[in-house]
């Protein structure tokens, strides 16, 4: 792991907004009733943003861990697509070296290492871990701080419910480029309302996600098709 | 350890395998094949339908049930919000407007 003053100045966006998303998630993790070491140890093993404000609002619901596990899994399949395409520039490396590097992948450092290995030909893989890497310790520290903070704060419980709710509306609206995503996504919601008067332990979210998103798919490589 | 801080750390492993997996397979497995087309298409869907999935539930409901009255604030708020966040795109827009509409609806109205 190489950590210059060039990895800072790409990763100083992704330090403040992690910064800040960090303490919003520690705070909330609080509510779920997550000791400050545990949203440590929870954001350093899993590094995952919207997963983690996920796995909170789960928690606060009381959802099964099984549940918890099927969510997680399905918002972390993007990972999937990082690591395939990050997959050229780390061939090289051993395999430990390549698990560590995959597991620092998120949406930010993906994007700005993707473009990073494009664009700089100085830029290499030791570079790319520290660029990875160093947003991780920013992300766990700051949730440690929140949840600590929360604590001895104490703010009001329905309000900070509901931040939890304008986030993900917010993270939502970043994913909704056309009219075939919005429909896709209030079918999805309005399913979820449906199946959580009929089925068991939380998992009306997972199965609203994957029918919704299942015949989305299929109607879109049905129309490719024709 | 006490039962909440044992749910926690099992929700953690979860977490763990959930994310794990998911960004180590393509390299143990694929080891650098393309990933086919339909997954692709498929992985377009995912982020809003859970996001979808998520919102829903959470304002439409209170106690399991349908909540339509005025003390249901998140609902009204998310309604009055909506139109700015989807224009804007930004999560903290949708932050700060939330919270705002919220406030409204529980302090002022």
């Amino acid at each position: 792991m190489h950590f210059n003053k060039k990895v800072i100045q790409r990763a100083m966006p992704i330090y403040i907004g992690y910064l800040f998303l960090g303490l919003a998630c520690g705070i909330l993790g609080q509510q779920a009733h997550i000791a400050p070491i545990e949203a440590f140890i929870m954001s350093i093993l899993a590094y995952s943003g919207s997963g983690q404000f996920i796995c909170i609002a789960m928690l606060l619901d009381h959802a099964s861990l099984f549940s918890i596990l099927i969510t997680n899994f399905m918002v972390s399949l993007r990972y999937m697509f990082f690591s395939t395409a990050m997959y050229p520039h780390i061939k090289d490396c051993s395999l430990p070296y390549s698990v560590v590097f995959a597991q620092n992948v998120t949406d930010e450092t993906f994007a700005v290492n993707i473009d990073s290995f494009t664009k700089d030909k100085d830029w290499d893989v030791e570079q790319g871990l520290a660029l990875g890497f160093s947003p991780c310790l920013v992300w766990a520290c700051a949730n440690f701080i929140g949840c600590a903070a929360a604590a001895w704060l104490n703010p009001p419980t329905e309000l900070v419910s509901y931040i939890l709710v304008a986030m993900f509306l917010g993270i939502w609206s970043g994913y909704l480029h056309d009219t075939a995503l919005l429909v896709t996504g209030v079918a999805g919601g309005l399913l979820s309302v449906l199946l959580s008067f009929v089925v068991p332990f939380k998992l009306h979210i997972v199965l609203a996600t994957l029918i919704v998103s299942a015949i989305a798919c299929w109607l879109e490589v049905r129309q490719i098709g024709e | 350890m006490s039962d909440e801080s044992l749910y926690i750390y099992g929700a953690t492993l979860m977490m763990v395998i959930g994310t794990f997996s998911c960004r180590e397979l393509p390299l143990l497995l694929l080891r650098g094949r393309k990933l086919p087309d339909w997954f692709n298409i498929w992985l377009k869907y995912i982020p809003t339908a859970i996001f979808g999935a998520l919102i829903f539930p959470d304002i439409f409901l209170k106690n399991g049930a349908l909540d339509f009255t005025l003390q249901n604030y998140g609902l009204w708020a998310t309604i009055c919000a909506f139109p700015i966040v989807y224009k804007t795109q930004s999560l903290p827009v949708a932050l700060v407007a939330g919270t705002v509409f919220f406030c409204i609806f529980k302090y002022v109205i």
